[in-house]
């Protein structure tokens, strides 16, 4: 009987994979991405950024995504530390492309590169994020996460116009914590508008706003950030560029914090044999306010990144990258970094 | 004399050169689609149909004429960069799934007969009834000037 049943199974699976007709997508998808970073100089990282969609239906769909991160340092000074984080989980209701609502918690586009590329290094060309894109708990100095409510769209037209509008609650007296339902919170808005005209392929470019208040003591801040961003992809050609500027204004008397960074980034896939290669260079540049109150633990960053990308697969890839960056005593510092991710 | 003959030959590699086909099921509205608007559908950026429903799209294999031709030609980039662009755009919540790959113009026919929001890129017009060809920038197919022809 068992043996009967044994053949039973095997039979409806191989029915099942003899069955390739083309069906419609799953409702629910589970994918990820993980990586392992060495460098020479600074700590070594691992990660596994795990996400799923769901779609209820056409215009319901809800999207989880959870990150763990191993840090480690090898010699005299060894260290080890782990994290995990919840990143994203939101609601999202889309009527249309015209109108997207998303409730829960998400990661702003302040930083398009953090809009864009979320967590994973998987997708990004180079290994290193720029600065004005590091985490919080790489003492990242932007508000990443923003958890309310998130509105999106897309105009019809040639123009190709988008725009997003968010209010909520952004990082709390902890530039890592989100503080909801206790006096600390700080509530944000935020308000975006790029275009992409048809025209130009590949091309978009555009401007975020995002202020919020922080209930520093004793005396609270107003945070007013502008950035500006444009890329162009087209034809294995990637030209990224953003600038950020972010003021801090304490609220009690006239005393303004000014932070600001930008980075540039130039690729350009390969043809013919060498297909699977994108060689890259990255200008990195952060320029902090070293009596801002609010961003005790973020550093400067005056980086110049030259690398290669290799793509084996859609899924598996490795990146190599020589940096000139400031180094922990402010002065220069060269280190070699190696990169072997997957998708899945 | 051989200017002529040179013009003529150079019409005739254009006619006989590669073209793609739009389909979408008999019972769907469309009948005209831009060029703008189909790179958006297989960019991630246009996902819902007129009748707000998701629309879903349908691409040649890769390892086929019209596979190289849609990417190379039509979307202007690597099969590497356009499965990546694809794992990003799920992962940002955009759209549910990447398009699905139909290993010949009539399994992508059978597939787009059956489901009147789905679209399909082909290297053929196929032999499966209950579908329609599209006009591109109100060009058919067989125009000399069809935008997806190279």
């Amino acid at each position: 009987m068992k043996r009967l049943l044994f053949i039973s199974i095997l039979f409806a699976a191989g029915s099942a994979l003899a069955d390739d007709t083309l069906r419609p997508p799953p409702r629910l998808h589970v994918g990820g991405f993980a990586d392992v970073v060495v460098h020479t100089q600074s700590g070594d990282v691992g990660s596994l950024d795990l996400f799923s969609t769901l779609r209820m239906t056409d215009d319901w769909s809800g999207l989880v995504e959870v990150v763990a991160q191993k840090t480690w340092q090898t010699g005299r000074k060894a260290t080890e530390a782990g994290e995990l984080n919840l990143e994203r989980l939101y609601l999202s209701y889309r009527p249309s492309d015209a109108f997207r609502l998303e409730l829960g918690q998400t990661h702003t586009s302040i930083v398009r590169w953090n809009e864009r590329e979320h967590r994973s290094r998987f997708l990004q060309t180079p290994i290193e994020v720029p600065a004005i894109a590091r985490r919080p708990q790489d003492d990242g100095a932007w508000p990443l996460l923003f958890v309310g409510a998130w509105a999106s769209g897309r105009a019809p037209g040639k123009l190709g116009l988008t725009w997003e509008l968010g209010a909520g609650a952004g990082p709390g007296l902890e530039r890592d914590s989100f503080p909801i339902f206790s006096s600390n919170r700080s509530p944000a808005g935020f308000l975006a508008i790029s275009f992409a005209p048809e025209d130009v392929p590949g091309f978009d470019a555009g401007v975020s706003l995002y202020a919020q208040h922080i209930p520093t003591k004793p005396d609270a801040l107003r945070e007013r950030d502008f950035t500006l961003f444009t890329n162009y992809v087209n034809n294995g050609t990637e030209i990224r560029a953003e600038f950020a500027r972010m003021d801090h204004h304490m609220t009690r008397i006239p005393r303004m914090f000014r932070n600001q960074g930008y980075y540039v980034l130039l690729s350009k896939r390969l043809r013919g044999v060498a297909e699977r290669a994108r060689p890259y260079v990255l200008i990195d540049h952060l320029n902090l306010d070293p009596l801002d109150p609010y961003l005790t633990g973020s550093t400067n960053e005056n980086a110049l990144a030259a690398g290669l990308r290799y793509d084996f697969t859609n899924h598996v890839m490795a990146k190599g990258e020589l940096r000139s960056q400031r180094g922990a005593d402010g002065g220069r510092e060269a280190t070699f970094g190696v990169e072997i991710g997957i998708s899945f | 004399m051989m200017l002529l003959a040179l013009l003529l030959a150079t019409h005739v590699e254009r006619a006989g050169g590669t073209r793609l086909v739009v389909i979408v099921a008999q019972a769907s509205p469309l009948a005209d689609i831009s060029s703008a608007d189909l790179r958006d559908i297989y960019l991630g950026r246009l996902t819902r149909s007129a009748s707000r429903h998701a629309i879903v799209p349908l691409i040649p294999p890769q390892n086929s004429a019209a596979g190289d031709v849609f990417l190379r030609r039509f979307m202007r980039m690597a099969e590497l960069d356009y499965a990546q662009l694809w794992i990003g755009v799920v992962f940002r919540g955009q759209a549910s799934s990447a398009p699905l790959v139909a290993r010949s113009p009539d399994e992508a026919a059978r597939f787009v007969a059956a489901h009147v929001d789905a679209i399909a890129i082909v290297g053929d017009v196929p032999n499966v009834r209950n579908v329609r060809v599209l006009t591109v920038d109100g060009k058919p197919p067989d125009a000399p000037d069809y935008p997806l022809r190279w």
